[in-house]
């Protein structure tokens, strides 16, 4: 009798041990999901933006919706990588290799609008600069966002390299972060040029910031799902994302997340491998 | 009195007291609070300067990182933190506004502080910081209140305290009353007290002073009699030998008694003792007091120092340097007789006068007046001494050289009372000093300044170049022909030409150069500040001063020139010694080149190099002198025309044998011999080896168809004193016929040591040697010196020879010299004969012999005497 109670106090002992070991997602939906949003502008307006539609996805599910910035990009694609945020937003080029690294991670949905999933990105100077076009900034300085990001750094890279540009030509180049910080260090005279989207442009247009090329479309930012989501969840997120645009409170988040954004709509990987093509043209991302 | 009534006036009137202490209260108040508050504003000022810093570094790391976001953030966080900013903004250099910080109410008193800063290499900003000051006014005006009430308290409370004061000075006032007049009547008791104790003491004085006094004090009534005596008096008159007082005193003491007014004295004699008697009568009394004093010893030292004095003022005016003395104020007191005769000052009109107005004294050199030498004597308290370059002026204007000493006179307490000034007249060892200084420095032929006064300018200069880089030059002039003037006019002659150019010299240097004769016809001149360009031309005029003078001498007139050396002197310029031998090098390079030439000395000079190489060839020289390494060679000088009997002739030549035997022709080596004396040395070498090789001959065969043998006499051998004993020697030792050789010289060596040339010549040719005058007609002046030198043969000089056949200039000056060789008897040889053309026409003009390579060319003298030996004679020219 006493050896039975042994082996019984042994034996949950040791699954208690392995219970407490195993591999678990940061969060079931019971608990409610992790939302993550990179801090591709500057963290405060991120928290703005992101806020409605964390709120809208947990009134929809019925479960708390956290919303977690990362401290930046690499943290950012590490978690979504590593299956530590249920939803991830992230950009075109952080998607493509987050699949080539970790996975094909489930896509959720992408963001519309009038023109459909693109946007663009631009290579903006200050309204009373010198630099007439792109070939004028040889030898100039110039402010990227982030190493990792299509829209402020890997794009305007190819632009740069269509007009016979590379990295060596300019004075000066440094990676800012966010491209809101690309916006004031033009603004501000630190840099002679600099890369940011169709919406940091609209934002600082009538600051003083003006754009001397744009990029052709670049597929738009979109959110995935960790890999650990189950179906049934993944299905009634891209119901819930892809209803929005039909009501007004889902209008209402779309354009807090973005001014431009009119929907969610399904996406398309053929666009985004497409552009992959694209960028492994622009060489490799470096910088950091 | 007035501050007891203000102070009665505000206890009268506590009410109106306390108003005015109240309102005092509250201005010093104000002022206190106003303080305050522009004490807090102040440092509310400066609380914001210094946030402000702070945040432009804050703003400055943000912006060096391009971390723009984090700047707002920061920005935003601070203005949040301290409610009394109420914006807060930072403005990009291109006007972009990156934080715009604003606090909800609007800044009622607001203050704004800026500050512009730079972060990066092309990027700046401005952080601009709006503060209110509402905090700050509202707390002044807080405390102006808390403080009008606290004075409103002190004012009534001073009230209070004012009207328990009036009570209490009311009582205190009584009291003061009956004080003062305690006080009153103890003052008078004191008094009364302390002239009771002043006139005892007073008494106590008058009656015990006489008695103690040591001198005799003695009183007398109107008649003269003694009525009182202290003890002193009793022992004098009983140590003078006397019975009463009365006898020790002076003789007219009844009169003196009785006549006395007020105070009187009198001088006696007691035996050999004298006394003073001082007589006092007392006011309102019949009583004289008399008062002893024995003057004896102080007599006699008054007379020990009258005659001393007088002794001294003797003495002073007997001496012959003159001496003034002058008093505390600096006027003369005193002046004796020597010093009269050199002031032009008398006695009476000098003592009271200024010591320096008598004593008019200046600086030789530079003619300033020297003042003020009484009050530095008696000032510093020392004793002046001037032996140097003083002057003294007389009345008269007349001027001595003077030694002056000016020395303080003191009392025994050491006390200067005025000063004692003595003069000496030393213009006459002034004169002779003088003139043993310019002796020492200057020559006595020429009146010139002479070396060791050339060398210690040249000194000066040397470092006046180095210290202030200024550059000087130094001309080294050596006269041409000046031995043609000694030797053959003497030496006055020679004394007189090298006065008369030192004055045509002395025309041509400025006051501030010095010119100099460095020894015999040499001169010397230091240009100061003068470049090397400048003293090129001033040499040059040197030399056309010398060329175009003409020396008149007992009907003759002499031609000079003058070689000169040029060296500049510079902050490079090693030392004195070092200059001069380059500018004597620089003149010997001037002789060399032709002399009558100005020749500049450069660092790389080619001419001097050239004198360095002749310095190598002494070594050379004196090596093979050494080891024997010379041979001699011969030239054969023909007849030119046949069947005249005449024999031919040799001159003998000199080749050296270097040291891988090659022979090296005279033209390397003779320059650098003549240069360094060893000319002579060579010469004997010749005429022993000559003999020797003579000497062998005709001891061999015995006979030689030769008429004789030249050999050359150099200009140092010809002014040898021992080259003539040393030839007859060799005669007597290797028994040469002394017809058998030639002496050739060459016109140059001749007329430079003309005197000796003459004896040495005239010698020779009484033993029977023969002499030939060599390169005849290239001397300046060949013809003018020709009668004077008795010589056998003249050699024509090749360069009329060489181009005689084309040149009918140098056919005409070969006939002339032919002619003149003709008329005084003298055969004549012509050099460089060096074809047929010019033998005919040496022929034709009648030339009697011919020497060159178109004759013979030299061959070693063993071979040429070899081959006179396998013939009968020397074959005759063609």
């Amino acid at each position: 009798m006493r050896r039975f109670w042994v082996n019984l106090f042994a034996g949950s002992t040791i699954l208690g041990v392995l219970v407490w070991n195993l591999p678990v997602p940061v969060a079931s939906a019971a608990e409610g999901l992790l939302l993550g949003v990179p801090p591709y502008l500057e963290r405060s307006e991120i928290l703005q933006r992101f806020h409605p539609l964390a709120d809208y996805l947990a009134q929809a599910l019925g479960v708390p919706v956290t919303l977690r910035v990362a401290a930046g990009y690499d943290q950012h694609l590490d978690f979504t990588g590593r299956d530590q945020l249920d939803i991830s937003f992230v950009g075109p080029a952080a998607y493509l290799r987050l699949a080539r690294i970790y996975g094909r991670k489930p896509p959720l949905a992408s963001l519309g609008n009038s023109e459909g999933a693109t946007f663009r990105t631009h290579i903006v100077v200050a309204t009373g600069s010198d630099v007439r076009s792109v070939a004028d900034l040889q030898g100039r300085s110039f402010a990227f966002g982030h190493a990792g990001a299509a829209s402020s750094h890997l794009v305007p890279k190819t632009m740069l390299h269509d007009h016979g540009l590379g990295l060596a030509d300019l004075a000066l180049h440094r990676f800012l972060g966010n491209q809101d910080n690309v916006a004031f260090g033009v603004l501000c005279g630190d840099f002679d040029a600099g890369a940011v989207s169709d919406e940091v442009l609209r934002k600082y247009r009538d600051r003083g910031l003006r754009s001397l090329a744009a990029s052709d479309p670049i597929p738009e930012r979109l959110l995935v799902a960790s890999q650990g989501l189950p179906q049934g969840t993944l299905d009634r997120l891209r119901t819930i994302l892809f209803d929005m645009a039909g009501s007004p409170a889902g209008r209402q988040v779309l354009a807090a997340i973005q001014p431009t954004a009119t929907a969610f709509v399904p996406v398309r990987d053929d666009v985004y491998r497409r552009f992959g093509l694209v960028l492994q043209a622009a060489g490799p991302e470096d910088g950091q | 009195m007035s501050t007891r009534s203000e102070g009665r006036w505000f206890i009268s009137h506590p009410w109106l007291a306390a108003l005015a202490a109240g309102a005092t209260v509250l201005l010093v108040v104000s002022a206190i609070v106003n303080l305050q508050f522009v004490e807090q504003l102040r440092q509310t000022r400066v609380g914001a300067e210094r946030d402000l810093a702070y945040l432009v570094e804050l703003a400055r790391d943000a912006l060096r990182k391009n971390d723009y976001e984090a700047l707002r953030l920061s920005l935003e966080a601070w203005g949040e933190r301290h409610p009394d900013v109420t914006r807060l903004d930072t403005v990009a250099a291109t006007g972009f506004e990156m934080v715009v910080y604003r606090r909800g109410a609007p800044a009622l008193r607001p203050v704004v502080i800026s500050r512009r800063f730079e972060y990066a290499y092309r990027g700046s900003a401005t952080v601009t910081m709006e503060v209110d000051l509402a905090p700050v006014y509202q707390a002044r005006i807080l405390l102006w209140l808390r403080m009008a009430a606290a004075a409103v308290a002190v004012g009534l409370l001073f009230a209070y305290v004012l009207l328990l004061h009036r009570r209490a000075s009311e009582e205190s006032k009584a009291l003061r009353e009956k004080h003062r007049e305690l006080q009153e009547a103890n003052d008078r008791l004191k008094e009364e007290s302390e002239q009771r104790r002043l006139a005892e003491e007073e008494n106590l004085r008058l009656v015990s002073f006489p008695q103690e006094n040591p001198n005799p004090v003695l009183s007398c009534d109107i008649n003269g009699r003694v009525v009182y005596h202290n003890p002193a008096a009793r022992r004098l008159w009983q140590e003078l030998g006397f019975d009463s007082a009365e006898q020790m005193l002076p003789r007219d003491h009844f009169q003196r008694v009785y006549t006395q007014r007020r105070r009187g004295r009198s001088e006696y004699a007691v035996g050999d003792r004298l006394f003073l008697a001082d007589y006092y009568r007392l006011a309102d009394a019949d009583l004289v007091y008399i008062y002893l004093f024995e003057i004896t010893q102080r007599v006699a030292a008054e007379r020990e120092l009258a005659a001393e004095k007088e002794r001294a003022q003797i003495t002073l005016e007997s001496i012959g340097d003159g001496v003034l003395t002058a008093g505390p104020e600096g006027r003369v007191e005193y002046i004796n007789s020597s010093a009269e005769l050199l002031t032009g000052w008398d006695r009476d009109g000098a003592v009271g006068q200024p010591l320096d107005k008598v004593l008019n004294l200046i600086e030789e050199e530079s003619g300033t007046a020297i003042k003020g030498f009484y009050e530095e004597c008696t000032l510093d308290n020392r004793v002046l001494v001037f032996t140097e370059g003083v002057t003294l002026i007389r009345a008269d204007n007349a001027r001595f050289a003077v030694n002056a000493t000016a020395a303080p006179i003191r009392n025994a307490e050491g006390v200067v009372l005025g000063v004692v000034v003595v003069i000496r007249d030393v213009s006459h060892e002034r004169e002779l000093q003088s003139k043993l200084l310019h002796q020492a420095s200057h020559d006595a032929l020429t009146g010139l300044a002479n070396r060791n006064q050339f060398e210690t300018k040249l000194r000066q200069a040397l470092r006046s170049a180095h210290a202030a880089d200024k550059v000087h030059a130094v001309l080294y002039l050596d006269l041409d022909q000046f031995k043609v003037v000694n030797d053959t006019c003497g030496h006055v002659a020679g004394d007189e030409l090298l006065r008369q150019l030192g004055g045509l010299f002395q025309g041509i240097v400025r006051s501030s150069d010095t010119l100099a004769r460095l020894g015999g016809d040499e001169f010397g001149v230091l240009l100061e500040e003068c470049g090397l360009e400048r003293a090129s031309q001033i040499a040059e005029q040197f030399r056309n001063t010398v060329r175009e003078f003409r020396f008149v001498w007992s009907d003759r007139t002499f031609e000079l020139g003058a070689s000169i050396g040029v060296v500049a002197v510079t902050e490079s310029s090693r030392d004195q010694t070092a200059i001069l031998s380059a500018a004597d090098s620089a003149c010997y390079a001037a002789k060399d080149s032709g002399r009558n030439r100005v020749h500049v000395f450069q660092e790389d000079d080619k001419e001097l190099a050239r004198r360095h190489g002749e310095m190598q060839w002494v070594s050379r020289l004196a090596h093979a002198l050494g080891q024997g390494r010379f041979v001699l060679f011969g030239q054969r000088i023909e007849p030119v025309r046949q069947g005249e009997g005449l024999l031919p002739r040799v001159e003998v030549l000199l080749r050296m044998v270097d040291e891988d035997d090659s022979l090296i022709p005279p033209g390397a080596f003779i320059p650098a011999a003549e240069r360094y004396n060893l000319m002579g040395t060579l010469d004997r070498w010749v005429i022993q080896n000559l003999f020797v090789s003579l000497a062998e001959y005709f001891a061999a065969s015995g006979q030689l168809s030769v008429e004789s043998f030249a050999v050359n006499l150099s200009g140092a051998s010809l002014s040898d004193p021992n080259l003539l004993l040393y030839i007859r020697d060799q005669f007597q030792a290797h028994s040469i016929p002394p017809a058998l050789i030639t002496f050739e010289i060459t016109e140059t060596a001749a007329i430079g040591n003309l005197t000796q040339a003459l004896e040495l010549i005239r010698e020779l040719k009484a033993m029977g040697c023969r002499f030939a005058l060599d390169d005849f007609g290239s001397g300046l002046s060949s013809f003018g010196y020709l009668k004077n030198l008795p010589v056998d043969y003249l050699k024509i000089d090749g360069s009329f020879v060489r181009d005689l056949g084309k040149d009918p200039w140098d056919r005409a000056m070969v006939e002339a010299i032919h002619g003149v060789g003709r008329v005084m008897g003298l055969a004549t040889i012509a050099e460089f004969v060096e074809d047929e053309e010019i033998l005919n026409v040496l022929r034709e003009i009648g030339i009697d012999y011919a020497q060159g390579f178109g004759i013979a060319r030299p061959e070693p003298l063993a071979d040429l005497l070899h081959a006179g030996r396998s013939q009968p004679a020397l074959k005759a020219a063609r």
